[in-house]
């Protein structure tokens, strides 16, 4: 790996070059920063890669049958596994997609699952990211780029290549389609913090890159308008816009992203929509807490992959646990993400503490708490030059469609502060390729 | 690859700035090697590039000023450093359609352009490697674009190429090439072209005798016609 090592350089250069960039808004400023990348990836065995896959196929299809039968049948609420107040009310939860059934019922087409290792060698599952995670362009053209810099480095390890990810979203946005028409990635536009991996994932895939105003429906079908207004009919669109910007007519009226009267093309199945509408209610920091009850139930399996430790204060056990304890665990507020809402117990003073527990007692609901798992550090090379270690995550990414696969790589993000463990881009985080070994 | 109008515009615009920023710079040296012979205390030859591209300076001729403020200001609608910026707003939105390979030029020029405003760099031998990666986007779109998109690009490239040729008084053979391959493009968009304007502009380039007068008025007339030929 020496040579990967010395041509951090380069790599970093030819990123550059290929416009690896993220956007960010800082007080009202759109900024566009590289994302930093380090040279030192994360190296996953095979023997271990192959227990995290089974255990995320799993899941994925477990939380798959959970939001059909949320939007349908509703067994899991009338059985209690899962309470009303954390599907029904939640945030997530779209009435509008009530009695809908996605092509070939899938709706977490793209889950992007968060986990971390822990200092007993244990993966802990940390979040599901089921509405449009992103994360996984950049890991792909890293592989690019440090093949090219480092080819020793690549002849003398057994890497399982990566570079086939536009492939896998292909095959799984063409079994989606059904045959109707072309396939589309649908941006905000070039002002979205993830608009480079929109427009890398297009060109990967073969999909046409619509921006806002590029589709219409026409009597419950999508077309895609094109020079002097010929148009061509729309089998899937893989969105990068969130649920209530997709549909003025349907959700937000203000909304200028997203496609008049989609909401009744998709409805009527004439469309299928990646990831499907209603995904929130399912990858609610609150309900993370059922998913291993959700795989017992639906798939009669014990789970695989386990959650970190999670406490809700929903729950008058667990209220009293964190009330006693919020000086020791992490805080989420269920309604945040990017590492935005997240406290840690340790880090407040008195007063801070006594605020966060009054929050906790007027909205149970809003807030879960986990214990801090010291996960494991990665050498990442610092600004001296040297390995210094680094809190990271892993984010997976697991492809449904004809079947349910794992892409075998991921998104490695390591915190750039050595006391941070936030690695989210938006907060400053950097990010490693991620090897399977073969 | 069906394309949409807004994706067509970008293509069209990416080919013009592409085509300026080439020739701004080749103009540019070639008028800074003119002003090497102009005798001292008269007016320096640069003033008649800054004239052609319709940049009208008041007050005292600052040549160093003139200069930096043409490569680097961004304020400056007409410097490099604006050229080079709207080249990637253009680009960065047509990856699909230029691919990341073809991309990645526009991105090398953007990054040096900066470095070298940071830097206040006038020795502009040191932008040759805009030159170069110019160039290069061109020979990458040539290898890996093709049908409508290229047509795209290259009729604005061609346009801008013509546009750059009469502001500087090219031999009016240069005019008539160019304006043959422009044809060639017409040829796969034959929609895209008012027929009024192509035939008027048509009939001045033939007229090679009126051209080479070298007239402002002509010259305005046919760079009025040229400049409203495509409607994206």
């Amino acid at each position: 790996m020496e040579d990967l090592l010395k041509a951090r350089d380069s790599v970093n250069q030819w990123m550059e070059r290929f416009g690896v960039r993220f956007g960010v808004y800082k007080n009202g400023v759109f900024n566009e920063q590289l994302f930093p990348f380090d040279a030192i990836p994360r190296q996953i065995p095979a023997d271990e890669w192959a227990m995290l896959e089974k255990g995320l196929i799993q899941r994925v299809k477990a939380l798959n049958m959970f939001l059909y039968d949320i939007y349908h049948d509703k067994k899991i609420v009338a059985d209690g596994v899962v309470p009303k107040e954390f599907t029904y009310e939640s945030k997530g939860y779209m009435p509008e997609c009530e009695g809908i059934t996605p092509t070939h019922n899938i709706y977490a087409h793209i889950a992007g699952i968060d986990l971390v290792q822990a200092k007993d060698g244990r993966w802990l599952i940390l979040e599901d990211n089921l509405r449009i995670p992103s994360g996984a362009s950049y890991p792909m053209i890293a592989r690019k780029v440090t093949r090219k810099a480092a080819p020793q480095t690549f002849r003398d390890n057994l890497i399982a290549d990566n570079r086939n990810y536009g492939d896998m979203l292909r095959e799984m946005m063409d079994y989606i389609n059904d045959g109707r028409g072309i396939n589309v990635i649908l941006t905000p536009g070039r002002y979205n913090s993830a608009f480079f991996e929109h427009s890398y994932l297009a060109e990967q895939t073969g999909a046409t890159l619509a921006f806002p105003g590029d589709m219409v429906v026409e009597n419950g079908i999508v077309y895609y308008v094109g020079l002097y207004n010929q148009k061509e009919r729309v089998g899937a669109i893989y969105r990068r816009v969130s649920d209530e910007y997709l549909d003025p007519l349907a959700f937000e009226p203000s909304s200028l992203l997203g496609v008049p009267n989609l909401m009744e093309a998709y409805r009527a199945g004439n469309v299928g929509v990646i990831n499907a509408l209603g995904n929130g209610v399912a990858d609610d920091k609150g309900i993370y807490y059922f998913v291993p009850k959700m795989v017992k139930y639906y798939l009669n399996e014990e789970p695989i992959l386990h959650n970190a430790p999670t406490y809700l204060p929903f729950f008058k056990e667990d209220f009293d646990y964190i009330i006693n304890n919020v000086s020791k665990l992490v805080i989420k507020d269920v309604a945040e993400a990017g590492g935005y809402g997240v406290m840690f117990g340790r880090d407040m003073t008195p007063e801070r503490l006594e605020e966060v527990k009054q929050l906790i007692i007027k909205e149970p609901r809003r807030w879960i708490a986990q214990e801090v798992v010291d996960f494991i550090d990665l050498d990442i090379i610092d600004e001296t030059g040297k390995p210094s270690p680094r809190k990271c995550d892993l984010r997976a990414f697991v492809i449904s469609g004809k079947e349910t696969k794992v892409w075998k790589s991921g998104l490695t993000r390591f915190s750039r502060n050595p006391n941070s463990f936030v690695v989210n881009s938006s907060q400053g985080g950097g990010f490693k390729d991620t090897w399977v070994m073969e | 690859m069906i394309l949409s109008a807004n994706t067509c515009n970008r293509l069209f615009w990416l080919g013009r700035y592409a085509e300026r920023g080439y020739l701004f710079l080749h103009l540019m040296r070639k008028a800074y090697d003119e002003v090497l012979d102009v005798p001292v205390g008269e007016t320096p030859v640069y003033s008649d590039f800054l004239k052609k591209l319709d940049v009208y300076i008041e007050g005292s001729l600052d040549t160093s000023y003139q200069i930096m403020d043409q490569l680097y200001n961004p304020e400056t609608v007409t410097s490099l450093r604006s050229i080079i910026e709207y080249m990637m707003d253009n680009a960065i939105v047509l990856r699909t359609e230029i691919r990341t390979e073809s991309f990645s030029y526009i991105e090398m020029c953007r990054d040096l352009i900066r470095v070298k405003s940071i830097q206040k760099d006038s020795n502009i031998t040191n932008l040759q490697p805009i030159t170069d990666a110019l160039l290069a986007f061109w020979g990458s779109i040539q290898e890996r674009v093709y049908g409508r998109a290229r047509t795209f690009l290259m009729l604005g490239k061609m346009i801008e190429h013509i546009d750059m040729n009469i502001r500087f008084d090219y031999k009016h053979y240069r005019i008539e090439e160019a304006m043959g391959v422009l044809e060639k493009f017409i040829e796969d968009e034959p929609a895209l072209v008012d027929k009024v304007i192509i035939a008027k502009l048509r009939a001045m380039v033939v007229d090679k005798e009126a051209y080479e007068k070298y007239d402002p008025e002509y010259k305005d007339k046919m760079l009025n016609y040229l400049n409203c030929l495509v409607v994206v």
